[in-house]
C-alpha cells in the first residue's frame, strides 16, 4: 500500500512508569487509579507528544489508535480473582469496566484531552500493523489532523506461568524472563512539517504473505509493542532508510520509511 | 456518482435465530429467544437476570468458540447473498475485519479458576492455546484463504461499528478490494455478571427509551458483511444490497462507562459520519439507535437526535435482540439495512412509556419509509461513539 505519513514524535517506555515520571504534566494524585497498561501507554503518549511539540494537556481533535495485545489483563484477572474470593454477587464492578480492551483509550483522551476518533485493536503480538492501519485510515478520511498510535502489552501470570512449563505451544506468551512493562507511542501526521522526525513510505499488513514474512529471530519478544519499539529504534540510528518486518500468527506487517532525525539530533 | 464501498451481501444470526429472515420475522413480531442463562453461564445471578441468547437448534456445530462459529455461519449466508463463493473472493485482495469484545478478552474463567488453585489441567493449556494465538478475524481469514489485511476491532460495544466504518476505508482507500466484515460475540460469565455488579441489567426484559426502563439485558449473536469495491462488484457481477456511506468514530474523553450526558461525542460522530456521506439529517429514512435501554445511553442519545436529527424516526431494537456487545453495531447494521430494503423501519419493542426528560418517542408500529439512507449508531465503555451512514439498494438509483 502506498502510504505517506509523517512521524512527528516517538517515545518507548521501558520501565515500569513512576509517578514522577508525569510530573512535566500531571500531579500524582490524578494517576492513582490509572492501571499499569494505561500508565505505560500514557508515559509514551506525553513524550511523543512533547516531542512533537504539541500541547499534552491542551483539548485537541487529534485521533487516537491503540493496539493492546490481549487487553489490559491485569484488570481482568481482578475481576476474576473477585468472582473466585468475593462470589459472583460481590465480584469488583472497577475491575470489571478496567478490564474492557479500550478502557486504556479512556484513559489518554482524558489525560491527554483528545476529542478525535478512538479505535482500539487487539489481536496479541499483530496489534501494531492493525493499530497503524487504523492511523493511517482516520488520516486518509479527514477524521484528524494527527494521530496518536500507541501500542502496549499486559503480561498475565498465567501466561507467563504456561510459557515456562509448554514454550512451544503457545504464542502470545513471553519468557517468564520478559520484561513485563513495555509501551511505545508515535504522533503521525498526513503532511510534512518541521517536526517530522521521519517519513513512512510503503506500509502492508496482511495475512500469510511469506514473500514479506522471514522467519521471526529467537530474540524477538512475541508482544504487541515489540515492532513498535523496535521501530523507535531504527529511528534512533544514523541513516536515512529503514524497512521494519513483523510477524506473527501468519499475519505481517511490512514497513519502509526513510528517517530525518539521527540528521536532526 | 454511485457509492464507492458496496455491501454485497449480509447474513446474521442472534436470538430471533440464523439468517435475515428470521431476524426480519423477530423484528416484526417482537418474538426471539429471551431466557435465563442457565447451562450457559455458571453464575450464582443466573437465576434472576434473563439474557437473549441464539435458540439452541440454531447454535452451529464446530470446531473454535462459539463467536467464530457465529461469524462463520453470518459470513455464509453474506457470501451466498451476493452469489460469491470465497474462492471467488481469495483471487482478489480480501481483508477481514471484525469486531468483538468477549471473543477478544481473557474469558477464560474455568482454566484461570483452575491455575489460581494450581490444579491446571491438561484441556487448559488447549484452551489457552486457542485464546493467546487465534482470533475470529484470524481464523476466518484462514478458512477462506484470504490474504489481505487482518483486523480485530475492540471498541467493546462499538466494535461492530467501527470493524464496518474501517472496513470500508480500507475499500476506499484502496487497500482492499473486497472485506468480510462485522461483529460477533457470546454470552459469558465475565460480561454477564460485569453488567450487573455495575447495576445496569434489567431482570425484565428492557425497555429502550421508555420512563420505566431499568437497564440492559446482554445478548449473543454476529453479523458478517461483504464489502466490494465497486469494481469488484461489477467483475464478480454482483447487485448490491447497499452501501457503506459515511462512517466517524469521536472519543467522549468523559467515563469509563458512562457517555457524555450531551453525547458530545456522538454528535461529533454522526456530524462526521453525515459530512463523509455528503449527506444532510433530512435525508435519513430513520435512525438505528443504540438504546440499551440504560438511564444514561438513552439520555445522551435522545439529547443528540433532538439537536441533529430532529424529526427523523427513531427504532430501537434490543427489546428484540437483547445488547450483543461488541455484536451489536455490526448487527444493527444489518437490521438497517434490511429495513431500507423492505421500506419500513420496524416497531421498537419494549418501548412503554414516554420519558419526558427525554422528548422522545421511537417508532412503535411499522412504518413505511421511501429515503433510502439512514444512520446507525452506538456507543460504547471507554467513551467510544460510532456512526455509520448506509445507503439500502436503491440508494442513487
Amino acid at each position: 500500500m502506498a502510504l505517506d505519513l509523517y512521524i512527528e514524535g516517538f517515545a518507548v517506555c521501558a520501565q515500569e512508569p513512576k509517578p514522577e515520571d508525569f510530573s512535566p504534566w500531571f500531579e500524582a494524585r490524578r494517576l492513582r487509579r490509572v492501571d499499569g497498561l494505561s500508565a505505560r501507554l500514557l508515559l509514551s503518549a506525553c513524550r511523543a507528544l512533547d516531542m512533537a511539540g504539541q500541547p499534552v494537556m491542551q483539548e485537541k481533535p487529534f485521533g487516537l489508535s491503540l493496539g493492546v495485545g490481549p487487553g489490559s489483563l491485569q484488570n481482568t484477572c481482578k475481576f476474576m480473582d473477585s468472582i473466585l474470593q468475593d462470589g459472583d454477587e460481590l465480584s469488583s464492578p472497577t475491575a470489571f469496566a478496567g478490564s474492557v480492551h479500550n478502557a486504556p483509550g479512556l484513559t489518554l483522551s482524558l489525560f491527554l484531552n483528545l476529542r478525535g476518533p478512538c479505535v482500539t485493536s487487539g489481536q496479541f503480538n499483530t496489534s501494531f500493523g492493525a493499530a497503524l492501519l487504523t492511523a493511517r485510515a482516520f488520516l486518509h478520511n479527514g477524521m484528524a489532523p494527527y494521530v496518536l498510535l500507541a501500542v502496549g502489552d499486559s503480561l498475565n501470570p498465567v501466561a507467563r506461568a504456561l510459557n515456562g512449563q509448554y514454550p512451544a505451544r503457545l504464542a502470545y506468551t513471553p519468557a517468564p524472563d520478559t520484561a513485563p512493562v513495555q509501551a511505545a507511542a508515535f504522533l503521525l501526521s498526513p503532511q510534512k512539517t518541521p517536526a517530522s522526525k521521519a517519513r513512512i513510505m510503503d506500509f502492508d499488513f496482511t495475512f500469510a504473505q511469506p514473500a514479506y514474512c522471514p522467519a521471526v529471530g529467537e530474540d524477538w519478544a512475541p508482544l504487541a509493542a515489540a515492532p513498535a519499539i523496535q521501530l523507535c529504534g531504527l529511528l534512533e540510528r544514523p541513516g536515512h532508510h529503514f524497512t521494519l518486518t513483523a510477524s506473527s500468527l501468519g499475519v505481517c506487517s511490512f514497513l519502509k520509511g526513510e528517517s530525518f532525525y539521527a540528521y536532526q539530533k | 456518482m454511485k457509492p464507492a464501498c458496496c455491501i454485497g451481501g449480509a447474513g446474521v444470526i442472534c436470538a430471533c435465530g440464523a439468517g435475515k429472515d428470521a431476524l426480519w420475522n423477530g423484528l416484526q413480531t417482537g418474538r426471539s429467544c429471551f431466557a435465563l442463562p442457565a447451562g450457559r453461564v455458571n453464575s450464582a445471578l443466573a437465576d434472576r437476570y434473563p439474557v437473549f441468547l441464539i435458540p439452541k437448534k440454531d447454535i452451529p456445530a464446530g470446531r473454535g468458540s462459539l463467536s467464530l462459529r457465529y461469524f462463520l455461519t453470518a459470513a455464509q449466508e453474506a457470501f451466498s447473498q451476493a452469489g460469491v463463493t470465497p474462492q471467488q473472493l481469495a483471487g482478489l485482495c480480501t481483508g477481514v475485519c471484525v469486531g468483538t469484545s468477549v471473543d477478544a478478552s481473557f474469558h477464560c474463567f474455568d482454566s484461570y479458576a483452575r491455575w489460581s488453585k494450581n490444579a491446571l489441567e491438561e484441556k487448559d493449556v488447549d484452551i489457552l492455546q486457542d485464546y493467546f494465538s487465534s482470533s475470529t478475524a484470524m481464523a476466518a481469514a484462514k478458512e477462506y484463504g484470504f490474504t489481505g489485511p487482518v483486523q480485530t476491532v475492540v471498541t467493546a460495544c462499538a466494535s461492530g461499528t467501527d470493524a464496518i466504518g474501517l472496513a470500508a476505508s480500507w475499500i476506499n482507500m484502496g487497500v482492499c478490494d473486497a472485506v468480510l466484515c462485522g461483529g460477533t460475540d457470546e454470552i459469558n460469565l465475565i460480561p454477564y455478571d460485569g453488567f450487573i455488579r455495575l447495576l445496569i441489567a434489567s431482570k425484565e426484559k428492557c425497555k429502550p427509551f421508555s420512563k420505566n426502563r431499568a437497564g440492559i439485558n446482554i445478548g449473543e449473536g454476529a453479523s458478517a458483511l461483504l464489502l466490494l469495491s465497486r469494481s469488484a462488484a461489477e467483475k464478480l457481477g454482483v447487485a448490491p444490497a447497499g452501501f457503506v456511506l459515511g462512517y466517524a468514530n469521536v472519543c467522549d474523553g468523559y467515563h469509563p462507562t458512562a457517555p457524555d450526558p450531551q453525547g458530545k461525542g456522538l454528535a461529533g460522530a454522526v456530524s462526521g459520519a453525515l459530512k463523509q456521506s455528503g449527506l444532510q439529517a433530512a435525508d435519513m429514512a430513520f435512525i438505528n439507535a443504540h438504546a440499551t435501554a440504560s438511564q444514561a445511553n438513552d439520555a445522551a442519545e435522545a439529547f443528540v437526535f433532538n439537536q441533529l436529527l430532529a424529526g427523523v424516526p427513531i427504532c430501537a431494537t434490543k427489546g428484540v435482540t437483547g445488547h450483543m456487545l461488541g455484536a451489536a453495531g455490526a448487527v444493527e447494521a444489518v437490521i438497517s439495512l434490511l429495513c431500507l430494503n423492505h421500506g419500513q423501519v420496524t416497531p421498537s419493542w419494549g418501548f412503554e412509556e414516554e420519558d419526558p426528560a427525554l422528548h422522545l418517542v421511537p417508532v412503535t408500529q411499522n412504518e413505511a419509509v421511501s429515503k433510502t439512507c439512514a444512520v446507525s449508531c452506538s456507543l460504547a465503555f471507554g467513551g467510544c461513539n460510532a456512526a455509520l451512514i448506509l445507503g439500502g439498494r436503491h440508494y442513487g438509483a
